[in-house]
């Protein structure tokens, strides 16, 4: 009888990797995330009574996970050093060889962003949610999570020290933009 | 006649989102180059854990949800940020 849909845990299972990839952005490590997705998963099993039928269930376990995160940060802030650059461990594979050192230096970046500004930039940046769904998750207005995302890239910006390209001018921003900005040329 | 107490001031909803505009010298607004390598990189380092999939613990916890009790379930399942569990902790500090 407590048994809801299976179609509620194939929903949720569907969840899971996107899921994870948001608690490692919290955490900035991964057994830690796969404990968070796993709390979230039992809290929203034993509260489907609250999920509304036909809503985002994706949005739901997000903000589960964050309300999780966040009760358990404020316990443990003391005892753990915020944006360490751990972030940059927890993922061994590199895209390639080529643009590791600058995949390092943008996760280190991403791991010193201030908490909210982060979540911010993952939701609307990363996981895909609107900035009004990104506002439901984290319980705020709509012009907060725009402005922590401007504050997040400028600050990502600054971290990484690629503001300096401005410096090349219109020309490079074309092909950057022609070329979807990642393609090479010989 | 009162409707001149509206509760809007300083205070707002909106308060935070005001707070954006920096007061900075530098560029209020980053180029079009770096939004882009921003937002490529946060994305393939966001997929790298994506594509990664479900790891088998949580095929196997769903399971366990569907044909067990959540007590059961949660009762064996205890990671870190489990609130279920009381555990005092607190010997003073």
């Amino acid at each position: 009888m407590s048994s809801p849909n299976p179609s509620v845990s194939e929903a949720m299972l569907r969840s899971v990797p996107s899921l994870r990839a948001f608690a490692i952005s919290l955490c900035g490590n991964v057994d830690r995330a796969d404990d968070l997705v796993q709390e979230t998963l039992l809290r929203a099993w034993a509260n489907l009574n609250s999920f509304e039928p036909g809503t985002n269930m994706s949005a739901w376990l997000f903000t589960i996970l964050r309300n999780l995160f966040r009760s358990e940060y404020r316990k443990r802030r003391r005892e753990v050093a915020d944006g360490d650059g751990s972030y940059a461990e927890t993922l061994k594979t590199q895209p390639e060889q080529a643009s590791r050192v600058e995949f390092e230096e943008f996760r280190t970046a991403l791991a010193k962003l201030p908490q909210d500004q982060r979540e911010a930039l993952v939701l609307v940046g990363a996981s895909g949610f609107s900035y009004e769904e990104a506002a439901g998750i984290c319980g705020c207005a709509v012009g907060t999570i725009k402005s922590r995302v401007n504050r997040a890239r400028t600050r990502l910006a600054e971290l990484m020290s690629i503001e300096s390209i401005d410096d090349f001018g219109p020309d490079r921003e074309l092909k950057a933009v022609l070329s979807g900005g990642g393609g090479s040329n010989g | 006649m009162n409707d001149h107490n509206k509760p809007t001031g300083p205070k707002g909803p909106m308060a935070g989102a005001m707070q954006g505009a920096t007061p900075h010298k530098r560029k209020s607004s980053l180029n079009r180059e770096t939004q882009i390598k921003i937002g490529s990189q946060l994305q393939i380092t966001y997929n790298e854990v994506v594509n990664q999939g479900v790891p088998d613990r949580f095929v196997q916890l769903l399971h366990r949800l569907e044909t067990e009790s959540i007590e059961d379930v949660a009762g064996a399942h205890s990671g870190e940020f489990a609130g279920a569990k009381e555990s005092p902790d607190d010997k003073g500090s």
